[in-house]
């Protein structure tokens, strides 16, 4: 029975050799037991045959016109069916699932395009979106009072602009505070 | 009809093509799982052929694996390899087919005699000899895998005819990588007993 045993745990050897499941030191030492024994030697042919065997008879080539009836009926089977999507916990993550997914390049590409994004904010004018922009007419328009001020400490000087309408009707400046920054 | 797009998914650089192909053909990009069913087509013919010994019906099976994949597409993880997904698929299919087969069991017209079964020989100038001898070893090597217990049967087909490691015939069957060793050697071992004329005709 020992005996028996020990020749087992040689032949699942050469079984695992034929399947090239062997480390190449492990392969090295076998490649020299089974040259040198017989038994060894036979049992590996035999082995080698079986799967030949069954390799040979349990194959099928597809001839071309199989292949393209396979397809044919594969592309309809695939028209008929709603794709398996993927489920709604996947689109959660999908930020991160698929980054892990794309290539460095497109990785590279949508780092910069974030960050430029992230920095757009600081390029661009911010206003409050209600606030109306005054477009107001110029004051070379009117016949005009121009009340002038300057301001040395703040750098700019006011200017009131006020309309002889305006004046006739005594309301307050519609033209509001213009402010020129000194050059 | 598929458009033809000569993509080979072979080796671990087509490793990061075929996840990117699963991801389109998750997203609903019909052509992508096109590609991977032609990447596949032919490997789970021939399992569900050495399954089932009916050429209509391996190709029956390796359809409904497909499509069974497609339709789930959305709850397969890039955890585990396509391919080790798709061949467990078409295990269980076999398994089912097989059952629905010897539930109800069919003539055909071949094993009556009335239509000659179409045998693939190896040398197309063999005359009817030599056709005649490769059909009946033929016949003894299916019977041979036919009568192996079903769990030895599916590492030998899976080892063959996937062409799969130890490693990945674990993952397939969810088991131990030394239960695929020894499962695989006692197979071979059955195998050369009962093939033993065969083998020594052969030598």
């Amino acid at each position: 029975m020992k005996n028996r045993k020990s020749s087992d745990i040689n032949e699942l050897e050469l079984s695992r050799y034929l399947d090239g499941e062997l480390s190449p030191q492990e392969f090295e030492q076998l490649a020299a037991k089974v040259s040198c024994s017989g038994e060894h030697e036979r049992i590996l042919k035999h082995f080698q045959a079986v799967s030949s065997l069954v390799r040979q008879h349990s194959r099928v080539e597809l001839t071309p016109g199989e292949q393209q009836r396979f397809e044919m009926r594969l592309a309809r089977g695939m028209r008929e069916i709603t794709p398996g999507r993927l489920p709604w916990r996947h689109y959660l993550t999908f930020p991160v699932t698929a980054w892990g997914r794309w290539p460095w390049s497109w990785r590279m590409v949508a780092a910069m395009a974030l960050t430029l994004a992230c920095f757009i904010p600081f390029f661009t004018e911010t206003r409050p979106r209600n606030e109306k922009v005054f477009h107001g007419p110029l004051i070379s328009d009117y016949t005009t009072k121009i009340y002038h001020e300057s301001n040395s400490k703040a750098h700019y000087d006011i200017i009131w602009v006020i309309t002889e309408e305006e004046e006739e009707n005594d309301s307050s400046n519609p033209l509001g505070l213009l402010y020129f920054y000194r050059v | 009809m598929f458009e033809t797009t000569d993509v080979e998914l072979t080796g671990s650089e087509s490793a990061r093509e075929e996840r990117d192909l699963v991801f389109r053909a998750q997203q609903g990009d019909r052509e992508a799982f096109t590609v991977l069913a032609r990447t596949y087509r032919d490997s789970l013919v021939h399992l569900a052929y050495g399954f089932l010994h009916d050429r209509e019906e391996a190709l029956d099976v390796a359809q409904d694996v497909l499509l069974k994949a497609y339709r789930k597409l959305g709850s397969f993880k890039n955890e585990s390899s396509l391919y080790t997904w798709l061949y467990r698929i078409a295990i269980n299919l076999c398994k089912d087919r097989l059952r629905r087969m010897r539930r109800k069991p069919t003539v055909r017209l071949d094993d009556l005699g009335i239509e000659g079964q179409v045998y693939e020989i190896p040398d197309p100038g063999a005359g009817p000899g030599e056709c005649l001898e490769f059909a009946e070893r033929e016949r003894q090597v299916k019977a041979a895998i036919d009568s192996l217990p079903d769990k030895h049967k599916k590492v030998l087909l899976l080892r063959e005819l996937g062409e799969m490691s130890y490693k990945e015939i674990a993952a397939v069957l969810k088991c131990r990588e030394g239960t695929v060793m020894s499962r695989l050697f006692h197979a071979r071992k059955m195998l050369a007993e009962r093939l033993n004329s065969l083998i020594e005709d052969g030598e």
